[in-house]
């Protein structure tokens, strides 16, 4: 078996009709509960994150997750990230994918099945589907004849759940980039700007619409990942499977016999696992693009199995390998470091290093100093020599303090800073008053007694100091001009 | 058409089409991606409708909307003007040295003033507003000829200087070539080189033959320690700062044939209040002085 082997030539047991309307039946073991609880553990996060409070300066945002676009900023508990560490969100997207694919080699589809939000979201209304009308057989019956009476009241309760989820959904997603304490009773009482309104609207649509009606369909015709991520397996990678070996030939419970009679599989063809699979495939019929590997037939045939008294696992997650060698099930012989997870191991941990190593060197201040070209230096009523510079500071600290700025081994040096809310008398101080992202731009005016005017062009060391501390939080490089030869003679 | 064939192996029906003994299955485009289609036609149908879309040989069809980005720019401008309004009639109703003591609209003046300025007066004074040495004065030096408070600051930028207009500010040295011989001008411009305290040979400057002639016919408006007269313009020459160049040939030069600067009354130009915006900007440039400072 190849890991892309397609549905085999035996046609599939689900009526085409029951095909374009796939409702999974009930199904409790193991793999459902661990689905359970990761799909509550993602949902409850996603859905209460927005509400965490996270107490930054005033005029600063006291969300704890917030991407703020107005500002351009992205505040994510005690850390603050401005356009220029665009690259660690990159980052953060390679090793998430380094991740998938490592996770893919050793466990197969395991993302798609347990975590994936397309798989939350169809787990979620399909549980409010069977909570109002019914597990699988009532659903059938009752599509089948609309004309019940008890789905007027039914129906429309389904979609009004289904609607009210989607909107909470949108909200939330919204509420990642709008202050979520502003953009509910906003949305709610109709006063929410334009734009935040149609991205609230444009989730809750979406998200009725690929958890409420094309669910599996995202998943065969929609999804990129099935297309590609057959290249990530090998033969020791768990993959959900039907041991053929010992449940063909599949036959009713009647006649079927014990795997040592040499007559008959332990498949009795009940159909379980078909009627439990959320994408309505046969497990049976060999690995295939539209498995999400959830596992859930493999709770299904295990409830069978335990009820006839027969062996576990008829389905189960096992590697290829597995499935070939003839002590099937047993897991001696296989291979747990090879190349491929190792290396994907190997990249994912380079990459979440990379990210952990930028955060913790990550200097929380950026500076960047310009000389004012024209003209380099002028000359004042004494004769000290002035040069200008353009003073540029995104302060990303958590307590954002005064800075002062000073300079190295230049005699006599007086730095002042020129802003407009400081016009008149120079201030030595910067002050961010009035900018939430911590960025401004000043201008800094450098004198120099004319006897200590260099001649020409030199280094000047620039230190950018805390007014509180009294560190020394930057240290920048830019020159200072005098006049060619020596101060100029009056 | 034959009754509907079905393909014994695919399960699907035939179109009923043979070439060669092949036979067609009858897969159609599903439906959904058939109602998208529509649905993109309908759109587009709309869209010529509503937006400007066909060009024709006058122009082009401009739709029932009458959208054009042309109006969205002009109602974004007019948005703009909107926010600033209640700024600029502020600014219009405070007098200039007023602004200066509110942060927020001191912050406000100062961005506009910039905006101006890069407009109306970096042509003479430069983009750093450092002037041109024997031409305009420098905006970013601690020397101001007609004054540096704000007042004056504004004052000269709204009457300008030697213009047409009857509040113009208007030095007037005199063309001295003709009173003094070369000689006597040799001697009062080596005598003007080290009235600068820092001058070598400041001290000495009393027993120069240049003291008597710069006493009889300059401290009327330069003063007697050359400390200049703003209410004249008459620059200061006992500092290190020379608008038309310090070297004695250029002194000379000067006290010839002088030169005078000319700058355009801006009030007649632009409104009191970018005028008082251009005033709070250029006062920031150098650091400025402060209102009502001796001087």
């Amino acid at each position: 078996m190849t890991a892309t082997t397609a549905a085999s030539g035996r046609a599939s047991r689900i009526p085409r009709k029951l095909a374009r309307g796939i409702r999974p039946r009930r199904v409790k073991g193991r793999w459902r509960t661990v689905k359970t609880v990761v799909l509550s553990a993602v949902a409850g996060t996603l859905y209460l994150l927005p509400w965490l409070r996270w107490s930054r300066e005033a005029g600063r945002p006291q969300q704890a997750v917030l991407f703020d676009f107005a500002s351009a900023h992205a505040y994510v508990f005690g850390f603050e990230f401005g356009p220029q560490d665009l690259f660690l969100l990159l980052a953060l997207l390679i090793a998430a994918a380094f991740a998938l694919f490592l996770t893919n080699t050793l466990v197969g589809r395991v993302w798609c099945g347990f975590s994936c939000p397309q798989t939350l979201w169809t787990d979620l209304f399909v549980m409010i589907e069977r909570w109002l009308e019914g597990d699988r057989q009532d659903r059938i019956r009752r599509h089948a004849n609309p004309q019940n009476g008890r789905d007027w009241l039914r129906t429309p309760a389904k979609h009004g759940l289904w609607l009210a989820i989607s909107a909470a959904t949108g909200l939330t997603v919204v509420s990642y980039f709008v202050d979520a304490r502003v953009l509910w009773p906003e949305f709610l009482t109709g006063s929410a700007s334009a734009a935040a309104a149609t991205f609230v609207l444009v989730f809750t649509a979406a998200t009725y619409l690929l958890a409420g009606f094309a669910r599996e369909v995202v998943c065969t015709h929609m999804c990129p990942w099935p297309r590609f991520q057959a290249a990530m397996l090998d033969r020791d990678t768990l993959i959900v499977s039907y041991l053929s070996e010992r449940g063909e030939p599949r036959g009713p419970l009647k006649r079927a016999r014990p795997r040592s009679d040499g007559q008959g599989g332990d498949c009795v063809d009940c159909g379980l696992c078909v009627a439990v699979c959320p994408t309505g495939i046969d497990i049976r019929d060999g690995m295939q693009l539209a498995c999400i590997g959830c596992g859930l037939c493999a709770d299904a045939c295990n409830g069978v199995m335990k009820k006839l008294d027969r062996p576990l696992g008829l389905i189960s997650f096992v590697s290829e390998r597995e499935m070939a060698s003839p002590d099937a099930g047993s897991t001696a012989g296989i291979r747990r470091f090879r190349i491929r997870p190792v290396a994907f191991a190997a990249l994912l941990t380079i990459t979440s290093g990379l990210i952990v190593w930028s955060l913790l060197e990550r200097t929380t201040i950026d500076v960047a100093i310009t000389h004012d070209r024209a003209p380099p230096f002028v000359t004042l009523s004494d004769g000290s020599i002035r040069n200008i510079f353009t003073l540029r500071v995104a302060d990303r600290r958590a307590e954002r303090s005064r800075l002062r700025v000073t300079v190295d081994d230049l005699a006599g040096a007086v730095v002042q800073v020129s802003r407009s809310a400081e016009q008149g008398a120079h201030a030595d101080e910067l002050g961010f008053a009035g900018t939430p992202s911590g960025e401004a731009t000043f201008r800094l005016v450098v004198s120099v007694p004319s006897i200590a005017a260099p001649a020409g062009r030199r280094d000047l060391t620039f230190h950018v100091v805390d007014t509180g501390s009294g560190a020394v939080v930057a240290t920048v490089v830019s020159y200072f001009w005098g006049p060619e030869g020596g101060t100029r003679a009056p | 058409m034959a009754a509907p064939e079905r393909d014994p192996l695919t399960g699907q029906y035939t179109t009923g089409h043979v070439w060669n003994g092949i036979k067609e299955l009858r897969t159609p485009v599903p439906a959904w991606w058939l109602m998208a289609w529509f649905v993109c036609i309908a759109f587009a149908l709309g869209y010529i409708v509503f937006y400007p879309s066909f060009p024709s040989l006058s122009g082009f069809a401009p739709g029932s909307l009458r959208w054009s980005a042309r109006s969205d720019l002009a109602e974004d401008i007019a948005t703009a003007k909107q926010k600033q309004a209640s700024y600029l009639s502020r600014i219009s109703s405070l007098p200039v040295e007023a602004i200066l003591k509110d942060p927020d609209l001191s912050r406000f003046a100062f961005n506009g003033g910039h905006a101006a300025f890069v407009v109306n007066c970096i042509a003479c004074h430069g983009a750093s507003a450092g002037g041109q040495i024997g031409q305009f004065p420098s905006l970013i030096d601690d020397d101001w000829i007609w004054g540096g408070s704000i007042e004056e600051i504004y004052r000269t930028i709204r009457y300008g200087i030697r213009n047409a207009s009857d509040e113009a500010r208007s030095s007037m040295m005199p063309t001295f070539g003709g009173m003094l011989s070369p000689q006597q001008i040799e001697q009062v411009a080596e005598y003007v080189q080290v009235l600068n305290p820092n001058a070598k040979g400041h001290d000495g400057r009393g027993s120069l033959p240049g003291a008597a002639i710069f006493e009889q016919n300059c401290v009327g408006c330069h003063g007697a320690q050359g400390q200049g007269g703003r209410e004249m313009g008459a620059p200061r020459l006992n500092d290190a700062i020379w608008l038309y160049g310090g070297a004695k040939s250029q002194i000379m030069a000067q006290v010839t044939h002088p030169r005078h600067g000319v700058m355009p009354a801006f009030g007649l130009r632009l409104s009191d209040e970018t005028v008082k915006m251009l005033a709070v900007y250029v006062h920031s440039l150098g650091g400025g002085e402060r209102s009502g400072a001796a001087q």
